[in-house]
């Protein structure tokens, strides 16, 4: 029934002009618990569901969305997608041209262990409230706790015009907390989350206690942490803020979308971008990771990406048409970096929901590890900081990027030392990766959400990373 | 009717189902959007999307235990499906103590200014022509300057809302809106983003002025300039404040960090919080402003408030639920989304505590004498990073970008990579001018703000 929906608004598309059309028909349900200071505030299970449609018409893109199946509904929308690319084509000089991908027909079921779906609620609010209760109990000066849960689970249908048909379920869950302490005026705050596509057993594998005291710990730091020195220094950083600095710092610079626009890395296609040591890989294949999938968004099957191999930037990550542009592009201006310059598509075309259109988006994005253990990486330092868990950060396409930090400690001959409260960092990003001297065998990956306009599930994470020098803020 | 059932009839067979099948109290909030979005991207006009949706939330109470679902499907059966989740999730939850009650029925006053049917009926090709518009003056403005990231939208959102305490209610409203980031390339150097933004509930932004306004920005972040690690006065722009504002000042005047003991606020009203020149108004009834309605997203009615009055705090902003716990009016400031975010409609979302429009008042000198009056400083144009700034402390974790250094009075070129080092609490006690100009980036409506000292760090 949906099926020869599916087919009349292909049809009508092609009929009408469209030399490409592709719809992502979603179901998504979603439930989500917050517990504010030991209190229930929310208590949510919302479901909705709808179409995006896209189409090229005389080299333009067009997008509408629906949330209603009929065949009447689906070709208004394929009409409003239509008159919306028309309007587009009479203003853009570069037109659309997509890369050639495989025409697939599968249907993948979420790999999961325990479906949150057939958990109770009863039991993902008792998690809630007990991580909530745990964290007050655990450490008397803590004066507020928030924790939240959420799983989401998608049912996606994709099909365009050149017969590429998947069925994809996703499933995640996702637990975080955040928690306020004082003492003789000075307040400090901590948090800790984790997610999974494994299903609701990343819940059990994080056992209230030790969750809890993850938290509470770092709370304990930041209450006698003291100021950091602001200047250069050289840092170890641990997998959490390698992984996010590796995501935000240099992981949208090889967006291909972002590189068109600019970004300093559109200097840099096939030169050297880090040191020699330092390989830089997406990847959404990585098992359990938040950020892996098995298609995209685009019906191109999800992979492993080296975007830096032995500090030479290899490759961008491309939805089809930035390959396309690029290969064009590329062709036309140093054919010879074709040689080892990838610029087929990666699978990273995704979007946050029905309601929009899909762009270039990191999935699990890290430096690959090598062969130091986190002592030798310290051993040489005779004062420094060691970066372990991070707040955010955020990047510029200039290349200058800013990240913060929530535990992080002075390295004082080659020992850690002192915490040190609110440390931030920053610098130019292809200088830093220049000075990454040596790196770990460790490797660890997290769950992280990722914005650009929409809001997208990745992972972060890699080794233990030193970098000869960094920019080093400390608190007011 | 605008959207299928969406109308009076189907709400108030909301409330009686929800409360036939055993909530003590039920409210239903349903709201239809449509959008037209273009995207600017590499000095291209690209992607035009049209989007349209309806959906409804239904919030019920069950002896004091709160649930909440959402669906955008209109059937019959469909929606007594989601009262009945909403019904079940509230009774496998746990008794809210603090819950009281959901909105008393109120009488709402007419908001002027915020529903442009120009707006409403608008066609593609008008938006797409504002989007070609503003790309082609900045490129001709000055060709070194390229438009690399952006968009304008055009939306229209009808929203409804019923509770069992009688409220019955809608309210409509459209915005416009214009975004712009551009870099500027000249003898291989390139400048950082540089943003600027318009948003209007009306068809009156000038798109010739805001393209100006950019282009002549960016260039002159072209001339690089360097400076040592120190405490500089500096004068931060809007749409820096903006940033930080959001990761920290909206959250330490809302009420619910401040009952859970995380504003730096609690206990201080009546004393001073900031220097006597700064006053800050939220107000959900201003004509024409991008948060403005007669009633906010849980129904209670908006008002204006003194947020900051010369320097003193006078109060935190509420919605519903937390006023209650203090035995106090709602203020207003329930909000179930920001504008027109797409990512997450607003039907399926509760509703949490937001500024509506946030006024800084402005101050007597211009913004060019503010820069003349400074020997050795640094103006903050934009942020980075501000995202993880601690709302709790007021620590700013921020690189300033684009920054430009002031020198014997005037603007000399871009300082790159200088990190902020500053309490954004501690600082707006020691601000020191206000410009006359004011500039609105998203829901704040600023002047430019002269602080006494800020720390920076410089990689020079």
């Amino acid at each position: 029934m949906l099926k020869d929906a599916i087919h009349e608004a292909l049809d009508f598309a092609k009929k009408n002009g469209a030399s490409f059309i592709d719809l992502r028909i979603q179901h998504s349900y979603g439930a989500r618990f917050v517990v504010r200071d030991k209190v229930i505030e929310v208590a949510r299970d919302i479901y909705s569901s709808g179409v995006g449609i896209r189409v090229i018409v005389d080299g333009a893109w067009g997008f509408a969305t629906t949330n209603k199946f009929s065949k009447e509904d689906l070709i208004r929308s394929v009409r409003n997608a239509i008159s919306m690319a028309r309007g587009s084509s009479k203003l853009i000089r570069r037109k659309v041209a997509l890369a050639e991908v495989d025409v697939v027909e599968d249907k993948i079921k979420a790999n999961v262990s325990k479906d949150p779906a057939n958990i109770s609620p009863e039991e993902k609010l008792e998690y809630t409230l007990d991580v909530n209760q745990t964290i007050f109990d655990l450490e008397k000066r803590v004066k507020s706790v928030q924790t939240r849960y959420s799983d989401e689970k998608i049912f996606q249908t994709y099909a365009n015009s050149e017969g590429t048909y998947i069925e994809q379920e996703k499933i995640y869950v996702y637990f975080g907390a955040d928690a306020m302490a004082v003492e003789n005026g000075i307040k400090a705050s901590a948090r800790e989350d984790f997610g999974s596509i494994k299903g609701y057993d990343i819940i059990y594998e994080n056992e209230v206690e030790n969750f809890s005291s993850i938290l509470v710990e770092r709370l304990r730091k930041q209450l006698k942490a003291k100021v950091a020195k602001g200047g250069s220094f050289p840092a170890v950083i641990g997998p959490k803020v390698i992984g996010l600095f590796t995501h935000e710092a240099f992981g949208h610079l090889s967006e291909a979308d972002f590189v068109i626009s600019g970004a300093v890395t559109s200097q840099k296609i096939g030169q050297k971008v880090a040191s020699d040591i330092v390989t830089i890989i997406d990847d959404g294949t990585l098992p359990g990771a938040f950020g892996s999938f098995v298609y995209d968004d685009e019906g191109v099957g999800s992979q492993k990406t080296i975007v830096v191999k032995n500090g030479i930037l290899v490759s961008l990550l491309y939805d089809r048409e930035m390959a396309k542009a690029f290969e064009m592009m590329i062709k036309r201006m140093a054919p010879n970096l074709l040689e080892y310059f990838n610029v087929k598509p990666t699978g990273n075309s995704r979007a946050e929901s029905f309601r929009v259109p899909p762009i270039i988006r990191m999935r699990n994005t890290y430096i690959e590890p090598k062969d130091y253990s986190v002592e030798e990486l310290m051993e040489d330092i005779k004062f420094g900081y060691y970066l372990v868990a991070p707040l955010g950060g955020q990047a510029n396409l200039d290349g200058t990027f800013q990240g913060g930090t929530q535990e992080a400690y002075e390295i004082v001959n080659g020992e850690i030392k002192e915490p040190i409260r609110n440390v931030s960092f920053s610098g130019n990003t292809l200088e830093t990766l220049m000075k990454i001297d040596a790196i770990g065998k460790d490797f660890d990956i997290r769950s992280g959400f990722c914005g650009k306009g929409q809001t997208m599930y990745v992972g972060i994470g890699g080794p233990h990373v030193r970098v000869k020098e960094m920019i080093i803020g400390g608190g007011a | 009717m605008i959207y299928e059932n969406l109308n009076e009839d189907t709400l108030e067979w909301i409330i009686n189902e929800a409360l036939k099948l055993g909530a003590s109290e039920v409210e239903c909030y349903a709201s239809y959007s449509q959008s037209y979005n273009i995207d600017i991207m590499a000095g291209e006009a690209r992607q035009p999307s049209y989007y349209d949706e309806g959906g409804l939330g239904i919030r019920v109470i069950v002896n004091k235990k709160l649930g909440f679902s959402a669906t955008n499907v209109f059937d019959k059966e469909k929606i007594l499906e989601t009262i009945k989740k909403a019904i079940s999730i509230a009774k496998t939850s746990k008794e809210n103590p603090n819950w009281v009650k959901l909105p008393d029925k109120s009488k709402y006053e007419e908001v002027k200014g915020i529903l442009d049917k120009s707006i409403k009926n608008i066609q593609p090709e008008a938006i797409l022509n504002k989007a070609a518009l503003l790309i082609n003056t900045i490129i001709s403005t000055d060709h070194r300057v390229l438009p690399v990231w952006g968009g304008v939208s055009a939306d229209y959102t009808f929203e409804m809302i019923a509770n069992s305490n009688n409220i019955l209610a809608q309210k409509e409203g459209t915005y416009l809106g214009a975004s712009i980031g551009t870099i500027a390339r000249d003898n291989g150097v390139t400048t950082p983003i540089h943003m600027e933004m318009r948003v209007s509930r009306s068809m009156n932004i000038d798109f010739e002025e805001l393209g100006r306004v950019i282009a002549e920005k960016t260039v002159k972040s072209l001339t690089m300039k360097k400076i040592e690690t120190g405490l500089y006065p500096a004068i931060m722009d809007p749409e820096a404040l903006f940033m930080i504002f959001t990761a920290t000042f909206y959250n330490a005047i809302s009420a619910d960090y401040a009952q859970m003991g995380r504003s730096p606020y609690v206990n201080k009203i009546g004393e001073e919080v900031a220097n006597e020149i700064l006053t800050v108004i939220d107000d959900g009834k201003l004509d024409g402003g991008i948060m403005s309605a007669p009633f906010d997203d849980e129904g209670s009615p908006t008002k204006r408030k003194m947020i900051i009055d010369r320097g003193v705090f006078k109060g935190f902003l509420y919605d519903n639920y937390r006023a209650r716990i203090e035995g106090k009016e709602s203020t207003g400031n329930a909000f179930r989304g920001f504008m027109s975010s797409l990512s997450q409609p607003r039907y399926l979302s509760l509703p949490s505590i937001f500024p509506s429009n946030l006024i800084i008042s402005a101050g007597d000198a211009s913004l060019d004498e503010l820069v003349s009056n400074i020997n050795r400083g640094i103006m903050i144009v934009g942020v980075q990073g501000a995202h993880a700034s601690n709302p709790e402390t007021g620590e700013v974790s921020a690189v300033a970008t684009p920054a430009w250094m002031i020198d014997g009075g005037e603007i000399k070129g871009l300082v790159p990579g200088l990190m902020i080092n500053m309490n954004i609490y501690d600082a707006l006690k020691e601000v020191e001018g206000l410009s006359r100009e004011v500039k609105q980036i998203y829901n704040l409506m600023s002047p430019w703000i002269k602080f006494k000292g800020i720390r920076f760090i410089s990689k020079a």
